[in-house]
């Protein structure tokens, strides 16, 4: 399946979920924010939540700002 | 904290180092840890933005924040309140509390608020239980309203973001510290210790700066500076200094002269 990660492209596999995504890609990361087509993800719900084609997802973090 | 001060309450929580700072723009996350150690900065605003999954940053700026510092989250990047409105609730998620300093900026060359948009960010916000700061253009309809809605401080700006040329607004936000009982947080433009202490002389809470101290050549130096000009402020306000006159009067006594033909000027 092809899903939109902050308007990139990526080709998954079939019965990929949050939780695997960001294990694979952000292994080290914490205070991650996860959204997928508009709606927030909460960390406990990753493991689990599919991950569909088409689905468009946000990866945010924390940033030095002012 | 100086003689006689109380600390600033916002939310229950209680802020002595009135200098607030923002995060961004350090040379490195250990020169913005530095700055904060030194300085015992007590609230740091930071921001949210998407990751390169091709090239995350390695490395998380909670993990340069020393434990206990208040974040207040930024919705820099928000062009409208609906986008402000998303940006705090993700910031919520990601677990850094429900401080939200609202930014809604449609302009690109001055990064001026946009007070409307701003107010209907703060109205929503404050109902849904979060700590709200507008940062505004200092106008005093907006600023009210804004109170009103429920904001905990409002941040009118002193001059444009990053151009540190201090103060150029502030006779409205005179009127602004006359006209309100919400604390004001003058935030933007704030290049010196001594606009940020005229800024605190004029009764703001508490003022922000960024760009000025992570620009500065040596940040942590200057943040001190920055933190006593700040506190030295306040004092001289909690003080009541005199106003200004346009005669002499003279501080030692004017009987008693040594040379009788003493004439004093």
């Amino acid at each position: 399946m092809t899903i939109r990660i902050n308007d990139q492209s990526l080709e998954l596999e079939a019965e990929t979920d949050v939780q695997s995504l960001i294990d694979r890609y952000l292994p080290a990361s914490r205070h991650l924010i996860v959204d997928i087509n508009g709606e927030i993800i909460r960390r406990e719900s990753w493991r689990g939540w599919p991950l569909r084609d088409n689905d468009r997802i946000e990866l945010i973090q924390l940033v030095g700002g002012g | 904290m100086m003689v006689g001060d109380q600390p600033l309450v916002i939310a229950g929580r209680e802020i002595r180092n009135r200098f607030f700072l923002g995060t961004g723009k350090f040379q490195s996350k250990e020169m913005m840890r530095e700055t904060i150690q030194a300085a015992k900065i007590e609230v740091v605003t930071v921001a949210l933005r998407r990751i390169d999954l091709h090239s995350p940053t390695p490395e998380n700026i909670l993990d340069f924040i020393p434990a206990g510092t208040v974040l207040m989250t930024n919705t820099s990047g928000a062009r409208t309140a609906a986008e402000a409105v998303r940006l705090a609730r993700l910031s919520r998620e990601a677990g850094c509390g429900n401080w939200i300093k609202i930014e809604v900026i449609n302009d690109s060359r001055y990064l001026l608020p946009d007070n409307l948009e701003t107010l209907k960010a703060t109205e929503q916000l404050a109902a849904d239980g979060f700590v709200v700061f507008p940062y505004m253009y200092p106008d005093l309809y907006f600023a009210r309203a804004m109170a009103k809605a429920g904001a905990a401080a409002v941040m009118p700006l002193g001059s444009l973001i990053g151009s540190h040329q201090g103060l150029k607004t502030r006779e409205f936000i005179r009127i602004i510290l006359a006209e309100i009982d919400t604390p004001v947080i003058v935030d933007a433009g704030i290049g010196t210790p001594s606009q940020a202490l005229e800024a605190m002389e004029m009764g703001a809470a508490a003022v922000l700066a960024n760009t000025a101290v992570a620009e500065a050549g040596d940040p942590p130096g200057l943040a001190c500076a920055f933190t006593q000009a700040v506190a030295a402020g306040r004092l001289a306000r909690l003080s009541s200094p005199p106003q200004p006159r346009d005669l002499a009067s003279p501080s030692s006594p004017l009987t008693g002269f040594l040379y009788s033909s003493h004439d004093p000027g």
